[in-house]
């Protein structure tokens, strides 16, 4: 059911469409009519860093385009996570900026609601097959919640999956193919891999950030919904952490951390640090994504992580494995002035061959199936084809706009439930992370609420 | 005797806080020189450290540093130039004239100290669009960057001209301009140069305040072709791995020039605060 | 402030006071120093004054992410805006807002206090001659010529319980404390936040006493030796009192810098993403968290006007307590 806009913003948004509709036509037109002749046209790019030398990577990936296209040239800009938002979205305030960009999935609606991104009109949408080609989770968040109007296409994603070191499993007796089927085998499987000496360092048995990070809620999810909650309500108007089965799924992740499982100095440090303290062989388990495989690749050629590793999805819980799901998603930038030939380049780039190479050098997944199941993907390790196996249950987040604001209070109240498991000031209890989640949901809701 | 020790004592007290204040940029010159896992974990006091001199290579390349390092000198030079000017202009008239406007003058310079950062942002941001729209290019050019840094930094140099200003005694524009000087030729020609300590000082805090800038670098710039040092070191942090190495490895180099002008400049620019920051 | 009475430039350029009380009359005015600040006037006006009172009236809009295309035609909603932020319990910016108000009153005061007294002490170490004098104070300047934002960076890793050097060298090296405490997370983050502070502040100060040390005259201090003053009495008797208008200045000037912070805070915890904690967060930081990054300017601008008003009441105050100090000449 979709609900009226609820802003003159959006409303103007939407009658945009239309005339949009008849400009993207013409234009389309036009360029037929003067394929490579009249004045060149030049597009203005924003990334992000995708690979770690994007400047150079992203116009790589787009050479055989622009071959095929002589009268376009493109402009790349590498933005990083946190000024490219206040850029991205003073661009959308301002309709000055890009002609097509990269978003995170959460960003998108957020972005397409300030009406910033130019939705896909009804012929765009039939050329890219109304988006069958794309995991579905990920087609969803390319539109606002609750509206049809789809704002791009998705372009890479963001996988997660429990990176193990098989080593460490085998010296500790465990099975993988046990240890992941169930919450109660993973504890006991992380009972036995907690202090193993494997080629002469000691592992602790799990890694995740608690408080100075930006994934602390990304690292929870997946266990609320495993646990059978989820983080928002079903019509996503309220913060759904404190039904009983996100807490009991709140509970148990924290207790790994209070039963020392995962070793309390891992709670200050960010993602960044975890990762690569898992590829020096600190720990035996980190829940990370297919970018691990990158550091993996460059880790020093004696490292023990070599050839000792695998994925296995999330430990199932009473709700099933799903795992986290995000990445990015490419738009045409409302304010462009060349609607239609950045249209034409962000189509490329959601098209199979592009997808993949582009995963093959930045290491995330592509966000089509097809390119996803494509063997020069799969074959390139086997994890790869475990991830794409894995990502047949990815969950993502909600597509509001409001969820920025959302993930900031969320991840400051579980910032201090893990300060709680850390072991400092006040222990770690029941009652004392219900009551935390209490406040969590109170301020959650006032966000929501001003959001609708 | 006593005087020995007590000297030798002092010295070493000195040298003793000479090497723990450098203890962290130490680290910051050994981070630089270390592979990159072993940065990010910490395992930085390890027996095996081998200088990994390539991150000095690999830092050119993987960030385009030295269109930063160009642009940095350009935009905080001319801004450095462009507000000791002004700057100096404004702290003599306030210096030496009694004029309405002087005390409100004063106190609008104070209350720009106050204001956050972050409040500058939105309105400053339209309005270079507005003036982009108007015809004249502001957002992601140098002339953009200038301005606005030139504007920022320019009043705390005034207050440092100022200091300064106070200092010199009238009689020597005095007796210039009784010999038939204007009042502007006694400035440039009699007082500026007097003066020089006092400008060194205040242009090295401008560019040494803008060098450090990253907010607004960040916001109004979008190429390579115009960006500044502080967002070239961000651009080293990628999605998932961040090059801590190689972004140790451009501080370090962004921290040498300053330092050598530093070290060269130093006997002016303490006379110059000598005067200039004390008087206030 | 020093005054500028007297005759001297003055009296040349513009005509004399005295004038016969004919109403008409137009007193000439010396436009000479108004040309002089024009230049800087006009900059300044353009740069601050528009943002002031844009922000201002930004402060009494409904200026969120949904509204932000209207920029100053958003809708007006008064001073809902400050009563929400300040008063209402539920409001997202207000959350944690009075920690992080102590936190930065602390933080401001602490940081403020350690960076002088150690920029006065080191300054009085280096007013002396000796070897290397040149090389130590370039040296010490190195902290402050280290960008900020890699300030966070770096003590982020020191900071670090287990592999970082400080913990190291506490309990490891120097066995003051018997076991390793977390800096990152939990009550210590503030001082987490303090010490890097101070360690990038302090230079700058050094060398701003060092020259007013040295613009002391050296015949005060033979004549109190002279007299049989010690070290002790020479300082308090002659080089504080001289110092008085530098260190009320520079007192200033750190207080309003500090509780400006942000860039080492945000850095520090998960690269602006992560929550600094109850002890480590900053006003500033807390802000552009909570309501810059997601467009809540309204609500963000209310409250960087009620600092500009503290802060502004602040220097007020402080002005007219030091007044005296501050105009004597040495």
């Amino acid at each position: 059911m979709t609900r009226p806009p609820t802003s003159p913003t959006l409303a103007r948004a939407s009658r945009r469409g239309d005339s949009g509709r008849v400009r993207a036509a013409a234009a389309a037109l036009l360029l037929a009519a003067t394929c490579g002749g009249a004045g060149a046209v030049e597009l203005s790019m924003w990334v992000m860093p995708v690979t770690t030398n994007a400047q150079h990577d992203v116009p790589d990936l787009i050479a055989p385009f622009l071959r095929s296209h002589p009268g376009i040239t493109v402009r790349v800009t590498v933005l990083d996570w946190e000024s490219g938002w206040n850029k991205i979205t003073a661009a959308a305030a301002s309709r000055r900026g890009p002609d097509l960009l990269e978003l995170g999935t959460t960003w998108m609606p957020a972005i397409a609601a300030m009406g910033g991104l130019e939705p896909l009109s009804a012929a765009q949408l039939a050329q890219v097959d109304n988006g069958a080609a794309y995991y579905p989770q990920l087609w969803k968040t390319t539109q606002v919640f609750g509206q049809k109007a789809v704002y791009g296409l998705p372009w890479y994603a963001d996988v997660r999956a429990a990176f193990y070191r098989t080593d460490v499993f085998r010296q500790a007796g465990v099975d993988p193919a046990q240890a992941f089927s169930s919450w109660d085998a993973f504890h006991a499987a992380l009972r036995k891999i907690n202090g193993q000496v494997v080629a002469g360092k000691r592992v602790a048995a799990l890694a995740y950030a608690g408080k100075n990070d930006w994934n602390v809620v990304h690292n929870l999810a997946p266990w609320i919904w495993n646990g059978g909650g989820d983080v928002l309500s079903a019509d996503a108007k309220h913060s759904a952490l404190n039904s009983p089965q996100a807490l009991k799924a709140i509970d148990f992740y924290s207790s790994l951390a209070v039963e020392g499982l995962v070793p309390s100095n891992a709670l200050e440090k960010d993602s960044d640090i975890l990762e690569g303290a898992w590829v020096g062989g600190d720990y035996g388990v980190i829940f990370s994504g297919p970018w691990l495989m990158r550091r993996i690749f460059e880790a020093p050629p004696g490292a023990v992580v070599r050839g000792n590793f695998d994925v296995a999805p999330y430990p199932a819980g009473p709700a099933g494995h799903a795992t986290f799901f995000g990445g990015s998603n490419l738009a045409v930038f409302k304010g462009s002035r060349h609607k239609a030939e950045a249209w034409e380049l962000v189509k490329y780039l959601g098209g199979k061959g592009p997808q993949v190479r582009l995963s093959l050098v930045s290491s995330m997944m592509p966000a089509r199936i097809d390119a996803a199941n494509d063997p020069a993907w799969t074959s390139r390790h086997p994890v790869y084809a475990r991830l794409t196996a894995i990502a047949a249950d990815g969950h993502a987040y909600p597509p509001i706009p409001a969820w920025g604001p959302l993930e900031t209070v969320y991840t400051k109240h579980l910032g201090q439930l893990a300060e709680l498991s850390s072991g400092i000031g006040d222990k770690y209890s029941v009652p004392a992370m219900k009551a935390l989640i209490a406040g969590t949901v109170s301020e959650a809701d006032k966000v929501l609420e001003e959001a609708n | 005797m006593k005087r020995k020790t007590t000297t030798r004592l002092l010295n070493t007290l000195v040298w003793a806080i000479v090497v723990l204040t450098l203890s962290p940029v130490a680290i910051m010159v050994y981070a630089s020189l270390s592979d990159y896992n072993d940065v990010v974990t910490g395992h930085l006091v390890s027996a095996a450290f081998t200088p990994h001199w390539s991150n000095y290579r690999e830092m050119w390349v993987n960030v385009d540093f030295l269109a930063f390092l160009r642009n940095s000198l350009i935009i905080c030079g001319t801004t450095t130039v462009l507000a000791t000017f002004l700057a100096s202009l404004a702290a003599y008239s306030l210096a030496r004239f009694k004029f309405r406007g002087n005390h409100p003058f004063s106190v609008a310079v104070s209350t720009t100290q106050v204001i956050p950062g972050m409040l500058f942002f939105l309105p400053v941001y339209m309005l270079y669009i507005q003036i982009d729209d108007a015809g004249l290019p502001m957002m992601n050019t140098f002339h953009g960057m200038i301005f606005l840094y030139t504007a920022m930094f320019t009043p705390a140099s005034i207050w440092i001209m100022r200091g300064f200003f106070v200092t010199i005694p009238r009689e020597l524009e005095e007796a210039a301009i009784i010999d038939g000087c204007s009042r502007l030729g006694a400035f440039i020609r009699i007082v500026l140069p007097i003066s020089a300590p006092g400008i060194i000082a205040t242009a090295s805090f401008v560019f040494l305040l803008a060098w450090d800038e990253v907010f607004f670098a960040w916001v109004l710039t979008s190429s390579p072709d115009v960006q500044t040092v502080p967002v070239g070191l961000r651009l080293y942090m990628g999605q998932h791995a961040t090059r801590y190495d190689l972004m140790m490895a451009a501080a370090v180099v962004s921290v040498i020039p300053v330092l050598l002008t530093f070290f060269a400049s130093q006997r002016w620019f303490i006379k110059g605060l000598a005067a200039g920051a004390v008087k206030g | 402030m020093t005054a500028v009475t007297g005759p001297g430039l003055d009296a040349l350029a513009s005509p004399a006071r005295e004038t016969p009380a004919r109403p008409r009359r137009r007193r000439k005015v010396d436009a000479f120093p108004y040309l002089l600040l024009a230049p800087a006037a006009l900059m300044m006006v353009i740069v601050n004054l528009v943002p002031i009172v844009q922000g201002f009236r930004m402060s009494m809009l409904k200026l969120n992410q949904y509204t932000l295309s209207q920029f100053m035609d958003a809708p007006f909603i008064g001073l809902r805006n400050y009563r929400g932020v300040l008063l209402d319990p539920t409001n997202p910016v207000h959350s944690g807002m009075l920690g992080a108000l102590r936190n930065t009153a602390l933080y401001s005061i602490l940081v403020t206090a350690c960076s002088v007294a150690l920029g006065l002490g080191v300054a009085l170490l280096l007013n002396r001659d000796f070897p290397g004098k040149a090389t130590a104070r370039t040296l010490l300047m190195l902290p402050w010529v280290v960008p900020t934002y890699v300030v966070g960076t770096l003590w982020g890793f020191m900071w670090q319980r287990d592999e970082g050097i400080i913990n190291h060298v506490l309990v490891d090296v120097l066995h003051l404390m018997d076991h390793k405490p977390f800096w990152l997370i939990g009550g210590n983050t503030f001082l987490a936040i303090v010490i890097p502070t101070v360690w990038r502040a302090w230079p700058v100060l050094m060398l701003i006493f060092l020259a007013a040390l040295q613009s002391v005259p050296e015949e005060l201090y033979e004549a109190a030796r002279l007299d049989g003053a010690n070290a002790w009495q020479r300082f308090r008797n002659i080089t504080l009192p001289s110092l008085k208008p530098v260190i009320v200045i520079q007192v200033m000037f750190q207080i309003i810098d500090n509780v400006y912070s942000y860039n080492i805070v945000a850095m520090m915890f998960g690269k602006g993403a992560g929550y600094p904690g109850e002890w480590g967060d900053l006003l500033m930081p807390l802000l552009t968290r909570q309501s810059f990054s997601y467009w809540r300017f309204g609500e963000g601008a209310a409250v960087s006007f009620v600092m500009m008003a503290v802060m502004l009441a602040f220097v007020a105050v402080w002005m007219k307590t030091f007044r005296r100090s501050m105009t004597s000449e040495a």
